[in-house]
């Protein structure tokens, strides 16, 4: 079974036709077929591929109106539109569409162009809306490294996160995770968070640079545009977590409900907390030799 | 330039990257509008005499012609045969107009625009160009007319699409209109830099590098024809 996984959607497409032949004989690709808007949003729903081909005219919409579906469910899924009808004729019936790919279904070598296409931007996801740490894939292996089920981290990491509000005076604190496609919450003080995408989270541009990054007012920040006045979290600081080779996991984050400053021991004091957050998933991606919660000994940090 | 891992490095003329840049490579010129940096992006664009180049230039905050027109007036020229431009302005002016981009709405129609740009790319390749020079001017009218987050998507991918087929992305900036935050997140997507400004009547550049941060401020060279140029 091939690592690239394709949502192949045309309802004439034979196994013979351009460029459904090249996706299916290479062998790094697995090609799933659908023939219809509906059908293919809802294998999309329920099944994550790593890039949608489409043709244009499908029997009931548009291939246009499936990537917009495809923004919503799988935001950084890549889409690539493969089609010979005209550019005029796509902009009348779809004006505004969304960003994806496009191909003329008539150059010669359309099989091999959309290979190239499919095979880079899944591995490179280069269609997501904000960018990647360089060491992206160096990073997600780093993280596959860490039990972070484990008892002993979550307890660690939620007191980090009490201090950190009590220190700061701020209603919310955090210790958050960046997987390949979301923001997930290891520990939080001042209330529960729900997973999020990642086109949506601050720790998202946090990673991409060591230390600390601090958004005085996101109201103000045009990366984070559903944000407003009205919106419960109005401050920002976030502390990479960095394994000790170099990759950023994660963060240790504060919020507050308005505008405020950081300053430079505010920034050291959040890096402290951070270093002691990622001692302990550290801890927590050593082999574990006594781990038995039977035996009653638990692993020490 | 010498051969590497992907083929004949990018050459442009002096002083601007004396080794090169691998195919593949993005590069983002950012300067106020008056310092130059357009036209050091442009020359950027400018295809190597013996090497089989195209060239396919996006213009989004002045009509086609009107780039043309400032193309024509930078270092060697526009050689017609192996130019291409995507009018993405939405100036609704037919004199300067090119007709076949009038159904783009504007900098912000990001899908017309690139059904454009990837029709036009295969063109140049099927006219036996081995690879294009891709230039977008500029990337301060688009995140004008949309957010950054869908310019921030436009931008990756088409970045993403240069690095796939091994051609070279040029993509000007205007750093006096765009906030710290905008010209920060659009550099991320490109491996390589060049800030220019004006000290008096003179220009300077620096060219920078993700992995090696930016170099020292030095003057374009005077032997390079450089003319500042206003827009009219």
């Amino acid at each position: 079974m091939g690592d690239i996984e394709v949502l192949y959607v045309d309802p004439e497409a034979t196994a013979g036709t351009s460029p459904l032949r090249e996706l299916v004989a290479d062998p790094a690709i697995e090609v799933y077929r659908e023939t219809s808007v509906a059908d293919a949003a809802a294998t999309l729903r329920e099944r994550v591929v790593d890039c949608v081909v489409t043709e244009y005219d499908l029997p009931d919409g548009t291939g246009v109106e499936l990537v917009a579906t495809l923004r919503e469910v799988a935001p950084d899924t890549g889409a690539i539109l493969v089609t010979d009808e005209s550019p005029a004729l796509i902009a009348e019936e779809s004006p505004g569409g969304p960003v994806a790919e496009f191909v003329p279904k008539s150059v010669p070598e359309v099989g091999a162009r959309v290979v190239q296409l499919v095979k880079h931007t899944a591995t490179s996801r280069s269609q997501t809306s904000y960018p990647l740490p360089p060491d992206e894939r160096a990073r997600l292996d780093a993280l596959a490294t860490i039990n972070l089920n484990d008892e002993l981290l979550g307890r660690a990491v939620q007191r980090v996160t009490e201090l950190a509000t009590e220190h700061f005076a701020v209603p919310q604190s955090s210790v958050n995770i960046i997987t390949e496609r979301t923001q997930e919450f290891l520990a939080s003080a001042g209330g529960e968070f729900e997973p999020t995408p990642r086109e949506d989270s601050a720790c998202t541009y946090t990673i991409l640079d060591d230390g600390v990054s601090v958004i005085e007012d996101i109201a103000a920040d045009p990366r984070f545009p559903d944000v407003t006045d009205d919106t419960a979290i109005r401050f920002y600081a976030g502390a990479s977590l960095t394994t000790r080779e170099g990759h950023p996991v994660g963060t240790l984050c504060v919020y507050d409900d308005e505008p405020r400053v950081f300053g430079e021991a505010d920034r050291a004091y959040l890096s402290l907390l951070a270093a002691e957050v990622m001692d302990w998933l550290e801890v927590a991606r050593a082999p574990q030799t006594v781990n038995d919660g039977e035996s009653g000994q638990e692993g020490a940090p | 330039m010498t051969a590497g891992e992907h083929g004949v490095r990018f050459g442009f003329p002096a002083p601007l990257f004396p080794d090169g840049v691998e195919p593949g490579t993005n590069i983002l010129v950012k300067g106020p509008g008056d310092s130059g940096a357009r036209e050091v992006a442009l020359r950027l664009t400018q295809p190597e005499r013996y090497r089989n180049e195209g060239r396919l230039l996006l213009s989004t905050d002045v009509s086609g012609r009107h780039l043309l027109d400032w193309a024509s007036e930078v270092g060697d020229g526009v050689d017609p045969e192996r130019v291409g431009v995507v009018d993405c302005s939405g100036i609704a002016d037919e004199d300067h107009r090119f007709d076949p981009h009038d159904h783009i709405e504007g900098p912000g129609d990001v899908m017309a625009i690139e059904i454009a740009v990837a029709t036009l790319y295969e063109t140049l390749r099927a006219k036996g160009f081995d690879r294009v020079r891709i230039g977008l001017f500029s990337v301060s009218a688009m995140l004008a007319h949309a957010d950054l987050r869908t310019v921030s998507r436009f931008i990756h991918m088409l970045t993403g699409r240069i690095i796939a087929t091994g051609d070279l992305g040029v993509f000007y900036i205007d750093s006096s209109l765009d906030g710290d935050v905008s010209v920060e997140v659009i550099e991320h997507f490109c491996e390589r830099t060049v800030e220019v400004r004006r000290r008096d009547d003179d220009v300077e550049l620096r060219e920078g590098d993700v992995r090696d941060g930016s170099g020292n401020w030095r003057p374009l060279d005077p032997q390079a024809a450089y003319r500042p140029h206003h827009r009219s």
